[in-house]
């Protein structure tokens, strides 16, 4: 070091106490009203497709593409975000570990006996360091909605692939109802038990349960216990009833204009 | 009765008039007033083909409590009918139709119909209701079958 060619100034010297204030402000631009934004448009894009009755929905696999890509997109900017605040927490503690510069000091600095730290280095170490555990991007429930959308567009009873390894669902022919199995009725309000998959309508479930904390599942055959907090909101139950009422409502239509 | 009750019996009504299986029948009674009781139907539940019960067609009364279905209706075949697992006063013990056993809010009126007929035939030793059809079937088979055939003359098809 000594023999190499010494700075006329310090490479870096550590945070001086008025730009403090400054670091602070730097940050990202908050662009996650953004991303909510073009998640509602997927979202009513979905709603949209599920209202149309297509007749060939194979091309719309794609889509399933395209919010995954947005998916990562979103992870990759949160990533970003956390690193920036990372460095600059870390810069600071660094920095501040050093004695300020001084006359006294200012050779040690200039030579490198004492090494400030730079931002752009300790960024590019934070980077390094998070890259080994990017997460993977959890399957929101939009996601599996776009994935099943294809199959259930062609048929609102089908059984999805990934429903396929689960041998205890509500099954009658390889065709899932789309009836509560308490209220026998059309799903209203689909919700789902976390714990064994059965389906029922939260009118029907809520009546059943008549304020006990839980009761056996009311699947026969089911082994579970059921509960209102075991329960969530079955969304692609409720995408299947929606693509059945579209459907059945233009083969109306379609029936009204054979008779006229 | 629970709107629940009744709007599912109203639907149990539809899905069986548009789907049930060959050679049973169920309908609700009549109250006095002559408007339909749907808490209370009648049915017959045919025997099955190649056994002692296949000429017969039993009558039972399905009565719905008001808290149906997370409690089961129950199943009465005509006082004094010959079978091990139904009681002398004709009710039907079977585990589907037992809340604490395997009765479910899920099981229908198609299920519970199925599963009576299945009983006929294949009456469980286990879970004796009555003492002359129980003793027959355990100690003395040719009397239990002629009893059986006997029975299925009074209800035939």
């Amino acid at each position: 070091m000594s023999n190499s060619k010494v700075n006329a100034i310090p490479e870096s010297v550590p945070l001086h106490r008025s730009t403090v204030q400054e670091l602070h402000s730097w940050r990202t631009r908050d662009i996650s009203a953004i991303f909510n934004e073009t998640r509602s448009q997927f979202s009513n894009t979905l709603n949209q497709l599920a209202e149309t009755d297509l007749k060939d929905a194979s091309s719309l696999s794609s889509l399933a593409q395209v919010y995954k890509d947005f998916q990562n997109l979103e992870s990759q900017q949160k990533v970003l975000q956390g690193n920036i605040t990372d460095a600059k927490t870390r810069y600071r503690t660094q920095s501040d570990e050093l004695p300020p510069v001084t006359w006294e000091n200012w050779d040690a600095y200039r030579e490198g006996r004492l090494q400030a730290p730079k931002l752009s280095n300790v960024f590019a170490d934070v980077e390094r360091e998070k890259k080994g555990n990017a997460r993977a991007m959890p399957n929101d429930s939009l996601s599996r909605l776009f994935k099943a959308l294809p199959h259930i567009l062609a048929d609102p009873q089908c059984i999805l692939p990934d429903e396929r390894t689960d041998d205890d669902l509500q099954i009658e022919g390889g065709r899932i109802e789309l009836t509560c199995p308490i209220t026998c009725m059309p799903f209203k309000k689909p919700m789902i038990s976390r714990k064994c998959g059965h389906v029922f309508d939260f009118d029907g479930i809520e009546q059943h349960l008549a304020g006990q904390p839980t009761k056996d599942c009311p699947q026969s055959g089911c082994g579970q216990k059921v509960a209102m907090k075991d329960l969530i909101r079955d969304e692609v139950m409720e995408l299947r009833c929606k693509v059945a009422a579209t459907k059945s409502t233009s083969a109306k239509a379609e029936e009204a204009l054979h008779t006229v | 009765m629970s709107s629940l009750c009744l709007q599912r019996l109203q639907e149990e009504r539809k899905k069986w008039r548009k789907d049930h299986p060959f050679g049973f029948f169920a309908k609700p009674t009549k109250k006095q007033d002559g408007s339909m009781n749907l808490q209370k139907w009648e049915a017959g539940i045919p025997g099955k083909e190649g056994t002692l019960w296949k000429d017969g067609v039993y009558p039972v009364t399905i009565e719905y409590p008001d808290d149906y279905p997370s409690k089961p209706p129950k199943v009465k075949f005509p006082a004094g009918f010959y079978h091990p697992n139904i009681y002398p006063s004709g009710t039907v013990c079977l585990s589907i139709l037992n809340e604490d056993q395997d009765w479910r809010p899920a099981i229908t009126l198609k299920q519970i119909a199925l599963g009576i007929q299945d009983l006929l035939d294949s009456p469980n030793p286990d879970s004796p209701a009555q003492e002359p059809a129980w003793r027959a079937f355990s100690k003395n088979k040719k009397e239990y079958e002629r009893n059986v055939i006997e029975q299925a003359k009074e209800y035939t098809k």
